[in-house]
């Protein structure tokens, strides 16, 4: 009797390991739908000279981005949670020691970095934590179409999604994280980590790569530039917020494994307790905020569809806590908010060509403040926490809205002004008006015959 | 190079089962390196001929 119930134990166990393995594996394909979208939406967003180069530097960017986490990202998260001493944390699951070895592609942790029998987690989380690495990269490359040139940009991704991000989430998004012990820091679906970096670290470049040739008059006024395909543009939107669903739902951390907080409840990444279901009530209804709200001052389906994505980010740092009509209430405001925050950015000569440093910039730290707000008192860890670990509040998560826009913004201007001193920055202005396509792509988008009104060629 | 173990039941614990497990996953991934930044220092030379050619 005792032999057989430890066969059907033991069973549980493979069946459980297989499906933890299987939910997380899942959660890749279904965020390649963000990229889908970014692709699709940051395409649709360009004039017709310059489709085919918005969409290489959009491949390009998740390309590389997917390698240098592979190769040093995935290092940086497990290796700087309680900063950049390297030390290791409370939890023993963090610090340079730690990091070295299982998160390095060469050496003995090489072992936990390919295949392994023994080990079903590794892959499927480096591969769900190397699709949000390649979502920032996303996030800001449609600010910045139309007069980046590709190599300089993929150099600013590579920074912004192996370095920005990791060091982000290993602060804010590890149980170990300093800004979660010692401020009670709560984002479980990284408003702050994955959007407000992006959307800053995108400002940060666009700083110094200035607006698009014909953007600003003399005067200062903007001249709206209009995309070629607005159903491209918002059926992206629509994907991207599809690829949400996979996002979200890897945040997640399933019961009954090693590596699981809990035998008995999934939980967040921080430990404390969270369900599926949370994510059934409250994204939709923040889609639904989001798209309501914007549409009051719009009335545009670019800047609706846009809604919805702020709608998601300004409740996603407590999606697991929030009740669902509160998060319709921070949706629809968040939606209202996004088209003056944008123009009001334009007014001060920036073109974000998509409105990402809004959407994902403002919103993202919008939603921070909000959940202290009103998540201020909650655990920040759960049962296993060191005493003295800090509860959500509104300071903590004030102190983690400024932590998250400076890991964005420094290094992005940082590091554009780098690029900018070695002319790799910008795309000449007599380039950009005669079109990137015809310049750099040997293949044309549209059929012959089919010239874009903006080009002299 | 090669089969990294004397048979597959060696490589069901927790160990490394890929090409190179024996030693060599290291030199993969720094050729990976190279290549990436070797690619990159491509593209930004051939872009930047393109600009010169069309200013």
């Amino acid at each position: 009797m005792e032999e057989q119930l430890a066969q059907v134990i033991a069973s549980a166990q493979v069946t459980n390991t297989f499906f933890a393995e299987t939910y997380y594996f899942l959660s890749i394909p279904l965020m390649m739908l963000i990229h889908v979208g970014f692709l699709s939406y940051e395409m649709g967003a360009t004039r017709v000279k310059n489709v085919l180069s918005s969409g290489i530097k959009n491949l390009l960017a998740f390309s590389f981005t997917i390698v240098a986490w592979y190769l040093f990202g995935w290092w940086f998260y497990w290796a700087l949670p309680t900063g950049f001493t390297g030390s290791e944390g409370y939890m023993a699951i963090s610090g340079i020691e730690y990091a070295n070895a299982i998160a390095l592609p060469w050496g003995d942790s090489a072992q936990y970095m390919g295949p392994n029998a023994g080990d079903h987690a590794s892959g499927v989380f480096w591969g769900a934590f190397a699709l949000f690495a390649a979502t920032t990269a996303s996030i800001m490359s449609g600010a910045l179409i139309e007069r980046v040139q590709t190599v300089g940009f993929v150099i600013c991704a590579i920074v912004l999604g192996t370095a920005a991000w990791g060091i982000a989430a290993a602060w804010g998004w590890h149980a170990d994280g300093w800004l979660v012990t010692q401020w009670g820091y709560h984002d479980f679906g990284a408003a702050g980590l994955v959007h407000a970096v992006a959307g800053f670290f995108a400002l940060g470049v666009l700083m110094k790569l200035g607006p698009r040739v014909g953007k600003f008059n003399a005067d200062g006024s903007a001249n709206h530039i209009a995309g070629h395909n607005m159903m491209a543009t918002v059926i992206g939107l629509m994907l991207i917020i599809v690829g949400f669903f996979g996002f979200l739902m890897a945040c997640i951390i399933l019961p009954g494994e090693g590596w699981s907080w809990y035998g008995e409840h999934a939980t967040t990444i921080y430990g404390t307790p969270m369900t599926l279901s949370a994510l059934g009530f409250n994204v939709v209804m923040a889609v639904a905020g989001g798209i309501i709200g914007a549409w009051i001052f719009t009335k545009d389906p670019f800047w609706m569809m846009s809604g919805a994505l702020a709608g998601i980010i300004s409740v996603a740092a407590g999606l697991d806590i929030y009740f669902p009509a509160h998060v319709f209430i921070i949706a629809t405001v968040a939606g209202i908010l996004i088209k003056p925050c944008a123009d009001w950015l334009e007014a001060r000569g920036i073109d974000d060509a998509v409105g990402a440093v809004t959407i994902h910039g403002t919103i993202g730290l919008f939603g921070l403040l909000v959940l202290g707000i009103f998540g201020s008192g909650y655990p920040a860890l759960a049962a296993f926490a060191p005493e003295g670990t800090a509860t959500i509040s509104f300071l903590g998560q004030l102190v983690g809205a400024v932590v998250m826009f400076l890991l964005g913004f420094v290094p992005g201007y940082i590091v554009a002004t780098v690029l900018n001193a070695a002319g790799m920055l910008r795309v000449p202005d007599a380039v950009q008006i005669k079109g990137l396509d015809p310049v750099k792509v040997p293949a044309q988008a549209f059929p012959e015959g089919m010239a874009s009104p903006e080009s002299d060629n | 190079m090669g089969f990294p173990a004397n048979s597959w039941d060696e490589l069901l614990t927790d160990v490394g089962m890929y090409i190179g497990a024996d030693g060599g996953a290291g030199w993969y991934s720094f050729i990976a390196i190279v290549m990436c930044i070797v690619i990159l220092a491509m593209g930004n030379q051939s872009e930047h001929e393109k600009y010169d050619k069309h200013q």
